[in-house]
């Protein structure tokens, strides 16, 4: 078994090209991404005044000063194109009768508008509950303060008092910010919410590792061309310690290219992955196994590594559009495509770590997600080592 | 020690084997020999454990290598036709490898490694990657990777093709070697003049079958041969010429300047009566020049066709 490892790592060599622009290209994606991040990004929100009161209006600068999410406000029409081509994640419509509403108290009738389902929505969603509660109850006070003090003093200036008080008590919650309170909760350990560039870096580096996988992979049919894989079949080893050695290989490539992008992004480039390192990367090694096996069934299917060689570059840049690496689930709508991303490993490596990082860790989905990625990888594991049983022999 | 038995093999609807059987004994060189396409290595790639025959049974020692390859694996040499080395390593790494594939470890390996590569004639280039090494040079290392263990039986597919004279006799030299140190050896190869120079048996094949087996003499004594023979006569005379004609086995008789040459048929006869013809007329025999059939002139006896076209 050594000996055939040594072998494997000694042949590395030759597939150092491979891996090496494999994993600079992932690391200069992080690189990229990582100063484009610390820039603040903020999802786009379309918001559609109904009301057009002096209340919808206040309501609405009120909402623009938040540093989470850009609002942006326009005609309904403008609006819906902007979410439909996706320049916005959602809309925000104040319906008629805010202003009275906010001065008689009850319900705010605010509507969201979505096309999907979505991480930030839950963002949004916050923070329009809290804006709004900020801003009616200092628009409350005021009014309180205005009727207290008519009361005493009849002669007052209304408009004055009103807007004094609202002013004090903008001063006042501005150095007691309560969505400030909310996001600390969001991420315990530094000032930071949900980026959805996280998604494609992630993505990305799940697609530049399967390149390193899967080529590795293909090893078994470079052997089987220059006839040493004929060689060590009539040979006393055994079959399985030729094709595990071959795959204990390659499942480590891939895991120091992935698990050298995750640590040097969280270290170095201050990348927040949303999900503590060592869970990340166990859900990494699951992404990694399905795709040693993949590429076993892949080396098992094709005629030659040229072949091979050819139709790789497809089948891995089609799985991992159908797994969401390039843009996220959340815009498709075809069911077929959706049913279709639930088997690519792409989709679940993805999800959980995003999950993670918008809500916390729920441990009954990392274990199922973990569940479903190594189940994957051993269906395949089991297709690849019977396709390479049943065809030992390939003559030249 | 090895019983072949009845072997078949088809590829898809290509009958690569159909019915091969034979012994081979401890210590002895059985050739294969064949044109290009014939079977051999399918045939011995059976013998090697590399795939099961569809039907047929071969026994190393009494036991089923089909049934249980194991038990020849770890005793067996294989020379595959191809090259198959690892192009980017070393010489050095590759022997290394093999070796330890075969259970050779550390001091033994490297006596081997010292032994081995001195045999095939690739010691000074051990260190450098065998994409570098020339046809001949590949061919030995190839050859050399097989023998690290000690092999009991060693297989060699054609080992010779497509390289120099000079790496040709050094490998054959080496074969030759490795036999007389104790090793079986089963021997393909469509060039007859090896195998006649390496093997006491020879089997000689075609499409799929053996079509015959023995000694080189036996092989030549199944077919009716004809020796082409050709005198040189001092004082030849008409006369002389028409006795000769009258011989039963004297066939197309033809002559030029002072050379006589005819086919002589048939394999007990001797050459007596052609003496006295030419000594009676006195004519003076100076030189006898009689050409034996060969087995190239046996395939194509036997089969119509000629071994190499
Ligand atoms: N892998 C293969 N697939 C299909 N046909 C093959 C294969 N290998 C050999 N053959 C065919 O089987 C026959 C015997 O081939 P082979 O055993 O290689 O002969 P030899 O070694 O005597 O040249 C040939 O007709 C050849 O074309
Ligand atoms: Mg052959």
């Amino acid at each position: 078994m050594l000996n055939q490892l040594g072998l494997r790592f000694k042949l590395l060599k030759d597939d150092r090209i491979m891996i090496i622009v494999m994993t600079v290209m992932a690391l200069a994606l992080t690189f990229i991404f990582s100063s484009s991040m610390s820039g603040s990004y903020r999802p786009s929100i379309m918001v559609i005044d109904q009301d057009r009161t002096q209340e919808s209006r206040a309501f609405i600068k009120e909402l623009q000063k938040s540093r989470l999410l850009d609002y942006r406000q326009a005609e309904e029409d403008e609006a819906i194109k902007q979410i439909e081509q996706s320049m916005a994640i959602a809309g925000l419509v104040v319906r008629n009768g805010f202003g009275e509403i906010v001065h008689e108290g009850g319900e705010a009738d605010l509507e969201i508008i979505r096309i999907k389902d979505s991480v930030e929505l839950i963002q949004l969603e916050g923070n329009v509950r809290s804006t709004f509660f900020q801003f009616s109850s200092k628009y409350k006070t005021a009014l309180a303060t205005v009727e207290i003090i008519k009361e005493i003093r009849p002669d007052i200036d209304e408009q004055r008092v009103f807007k004094e008080t609202q002013e004090l008590s903008d001063e006042y919650w501005k150095n007691r910010n309560p969505f400030k309170l909310t996001s600390t909760v969001l991420s315990a350990e530094k000032d930071w919410a949900y980026n959805p560039l996280i998604h494609y870096l992630i993505g990305f580096t799940l697609f530049f590792s399967t390149f390193t996988i899967v080529f590795v992979g293909a090893d078994i049919l470079k052997e089987k061309q220059q006839n040493t894989w004929q060689r060590k079949l009539v040979s006393p080893v055994k079959n399985t310690t030729i094709l595990l050695s071959l795959l204990i290989t390659t499942f480590t490539v891939g895991m120091a290219q992935v698990g050298l992008i995750v640590i040097i992004g969280n270290y170095f480039l201050d990348i927040v992955w949303g999900m503590n390192i060592g869970l990340m990367l166990v859900v990494f090694a699951g992404f990694v196994y399905t795709f040693t096996a993949i590429g076993l069934v892949l080396g098992g299917l094709a005629k030659s590594f040229e072949q091979l060689s050819a139709f790789t570059p497809i089948i891995l840049v089609a799985s991992a559009m159908l797994g969401g690496t390039m843009w996220p689930l959340e815009i498709i709508q075809s069911k077929i495509l959706l049913f279709l991303a639930n088997l690519m490993p792409h989709k679940w490596a993805l999800e959980i770590i995003e999950q993670t990082a918008a809500y916390g860790l729920n441990i009954n989905n990392y274990i199922v997600t973990i569940l479903v990625l190594f189940g994957m990888g051993t269906v395949y594991l089991l297709i690849g080592i019977y396709l390479h049983s049943a065809r030992t022999v390939r003559q030249s | 020690m090895l019983d072949i038995i009845d072997i078949h093999k088809a590829y898809n609807k290509t009958k690569a084997v159909e019915g091969i059987s034979f012994q081979v004994k401890k210590g002895e060189m059985i050739g294969l020999l064949g044109p290009n396409g014939a079977g051999k290595s399918t045939a011995i790639s059976m013998i090697a454990t590399l795939f099961k025959p569809d039907r047929g049974e071969i026994l190393y020692q009494g036991e089923s290598i089909i049934k249980n390859p194991k038990v020849i694996q770890s005793k067996l040499g294989f020379v595959p036709q191809e090259i198959a080395l690892y192009p980017t390593l070393t010489g050095m790494d590759n022997l290394k490898f093999w070796g330890r594939t075969y259970g050779l470890k550390g001091s033994h390996l490297k006596e081997k490694i010292n032994e081995i590569s001195e045999i095939i004639g690739i010691r000074d280039r051990l260190k450098e990657r065998v994409d570098k090494y020339s046809g001949g040079m590949k061919r030995r290392l190839n050859i050399g990777c097989a023998l690290l263990h000690n092999p009991e039986i060693i297989i060699f597919d054609e080992p010779t093709v497509g390289i120099d004279p000079q790496s040709r006799n050094h490998i054959l030299n080496a074969v030759k070697e490795i036999n007389r140190r104790g090793a079986t050896v089963i021997y393909t190869s469509h060039y007859m003049e090896e195998v006649e120079f390496l093997c006491q048996r020879i089997c000689i094949m075609d499409q799929g079958k053996i079509i015959a087996s023995g000694t080189k003499d036996e092989l030549i004594g199944t077919i009716d041969s004809d020796e082409k023979t050709t005198l040189k006569v001092e004082g030849l005379t008409e006369k002389m010429i028409e006795k000769m004609r009258e011989i039963s086995y004297a066939r197309n008789l033809v002559v030029s300047d002072d050379s006589v040459i005819f086919n002589r048929k048939g394999n007990h006869v001797n050459y007596s009566e052609i003496i006295d013809a030419i000594s009676q007329e006195g004519g003076k025999l100076l030189s006898m020049d009689v050409q034996k059939p060969d087995l190239e002139y046996v395939f194509l006896q036997l089969t119509g066709r000629a071994l190499r076209d």
